[in-house]
């Protein structure tokens, strides 16, 4: 990625402390986009995740899966850097995600007070509040990169409306807009699908996909198995630990998935192989076929 | 209609309260849009009611004549209640809002129990409770004028940040922002604030200060530059026309003010909702 010239040179003292690291760490070019290595992280005593280990190549779509309470939630945090790690460690491009600016992370239960009176240009603004620096407003490249994000979702022609007019899949956009003016290469979403009806899965699924050809690496929990299958690169199969990591094939088989969701899960046998189906009352997701 | 605007910015005192009022809503319905947006309306009061063991102290030292000794009794309380109520609200272990309650309660008694101790205090108490504004002197004027900038220009400065941190605080973290700072220093300019405008609408009436201006402004505007303005024009709007009726009426000043401010917004509503009402029988 190209980072900008610091634009601090003045002030240093007070803007240094005020962002810890300008620019975000610079990435080692040998380094994993993503590399979790024997992770152990959650509240008090009790960890979520129990010595999670997986490596993600730049441009990569991980599909996070598992039953409810797996502790997916709590992954997505500790990569983003939310949630300190009890034991191990997570690297990004070779560094602590603290270091880093270049993570966006669209939380699951979205708690943000919609009726702020802000427009959709302001809110995908704030994804560069870091690169704008202290005491700095917007320049002419950052007004461009906001309307460029926008636009590459969609929403352009409504940038200058207020963002409380919008519908749960717009919101969704709104983010992935906001992470692209953050020059994000790392996108975590935490069940991003909730609540979205069918056609906006495959809007949201879409731009998803087109992320990929931007080179930014993409991890996403969701309950669909079949979603985690067609548009996933790599799936982590998430029970506490790690009961399957890999492609969407290798990891979607009858033995793993038993594994992982225990008697809540029936292997009916189908036309075209197995068909799977995952009782709603364990994993909370739709029933769904592999 | 002119000498009736005119008669009574013939008295000074009438003049310099009418600068201090202007000054305290533009101030107030400033930091009161933050305290609306982040939902710290609670911390507000809290925070000017936690004044007044200060003003207990800095009264009974110093005497009713001294009042920079009261001033910065009552900035010092301000501001160590605010970092106070900054560091209880980081921590999650107990319900913040019970915290705060029991500090600002307990500081308030605290405080008139102090004041209470000297004989005739209740003529005192009414003043600190509900201002005085037509006792403002020059040299509160001039207080006024350099804190009141200095908050504004802090506001200004991190005008990005504190709006940033005050929405998505989440985003905020990841972008790597100090999120407890700003929290911080947010409290910080709501306590001088608190301070500013003691002698104007007094401990009782602050919130409605705080509140009242900027709540009508969030209602009519779309977008956070524009409620700053409509703000502080509804702001200084309420502190003179309040005074010109405190004059004629005899109304007690800050009441009187703040009255004017929730006319402002109750016809704010009924524009809005309305306006709401003729948009949904539109699009049906």
């Amino acid at each position: 990625m190209s980072h900008r010239g610091s634009p601090s040179q003045r002030n240093r003292s007070l803007t240094s402390w005020l962002r810890p690291s300008p620019e975000g760490a610079q990435h080692e070019p040998e380094a994993a986009a993503v590399s979790v290595d024997h992770l152990t992280a959650g509240y008090t005593q009790h960890p979520a995740i129990i010595d999670v280990s997986f490596d993600l190549q730049a441009g990569e779509r991980l599909a996070v899966v598992g039953p409810n309470g797996a502790g997916k939630s709590t992954l997505l945090k500790t990569i983003a850097g939310l949630l300190a790690p009890m034991k191990g460690d997570v690297r990004i491009h070779g560094h602590g995600p603290c270091q880093h600016i270049c993570i966006a992370y669209v939380p699951q239960k979205n708690t943000l007070d919609w009726q702020f009176p802000i427009t959709l240009s302001d809110f995908v603004m704030m994804g560069r509040t870091q690169r704008l620096g202290a005491f700095h407003r917007p320049r002419s490249q950052d007004h461009a990169a906001a309307q460029s994000a926008l636009a590459a979702v969609e929403l352009a022609p409504l940038a200058h409306q207020q963002i409380e007019a919008l519908s749960g899949g717009q919101q969704q956009r709104l983010f992935i807009a906001r992470a692209l003016a953050q020059e994000a290469e790392l996108i975590l979403f935490d069940e991003p699908l909730v609540g979205l009806d069918v056609h906006t899965h495959h809007e949201v699924l879409d731009l998803i996909s087109s992320l990929h050809q931007r080179q930014v690496t993409v991890i996403m929990s969701l309950h669909d198995l079949t979603i985690a299958a067609s548009h996933f690169d790599k799936i982590l199969l998430l029970r506490g630990d790690v009961m399957g990591f890999g492609k969407p094939k290798d990891v979607l088989v009858e033995s793993v998935l038993r594994r992982a969701y225990g008697s809540c899960l029936q292997v009916v046998p189908g036309e075209n192989g197995a068909f799977v189906v995952h009782d709603t009352a364990c994993s909370g997701g739709d029933p769904s076929h592999g | 209609m002119v000498e009736w605007l005119i008669d009574p910015l013939r008295y000074a005192f009438m003049v310099r309260g009418m600068i201090a009022a202007v000054a305290v809503g533009i101030l107030c319905s400033t930091v009161g849009a933050f305290v609306v947006l982040r939902g710290m309306t609670f911390i507000g009061d809290a925070l000017a009611h936690a004044v007044l063991p200060g003003l207990a102290v800095g009264f009974l030292t110093a005497g009713k004549g001294d009042r920079d000794t009261l001033f910065w009794w009552a900035m010092g309380t301000a501001i160590l209640t605010a970092l106070g109520m900054g560091w209880v609200s980081s921590r999650t272990r107990f319900r913040e809002d019970a915290a705060i309650g029991i500090v600002f309660a307990g500081m308030f008694a605290l405080g008139i129990a102090l004041i209470s101790t000297v004989r005739g205090f209740s003529v005192d108490l009414v003043h600190f409770l509900f201002g005085n504004v037509l006792g403002v002197s020059t040299h509160d004027l001039f207080l006024i004028a350099i804190f009141g900038s200095a908050v504004l220009t802090l506001l200004f400065l991190f005008y990005k940040e504190l709006v940033l941190v005050s929405f998505d605080i989440t985003l905020a973290r990841t972008l790597r922002i100090r999120a407890a700072f700003y929290r911080y220093l947010l409290f910080v300019l709501v306590a001088v604030t608190v301070v500013l405008s003691l002698q104007t609408v007094g401990i009782g009436l602050m919130l409605a200060m705080l509140v009242t201006p900027a709540s009508t402004a969030h209602l009519l505007t779309k977008r956070l530059p524009s409620m700053l303005l409509v703000g502080a024009i509804l702001g200084a709007a309420s502190g003179i026309i309040g005074l010109y009726l405190s004059f004629y009426w005899g109304v007690a000043s800050g009441a009187s003010i703040v009255l004017v401010s929730i006319i402002f917004f109750l016809i704010a509503l009924a524009f809005t909702s309305h306006r709401a009402r003729f948009q949904r029988t539109d699009a049906s």
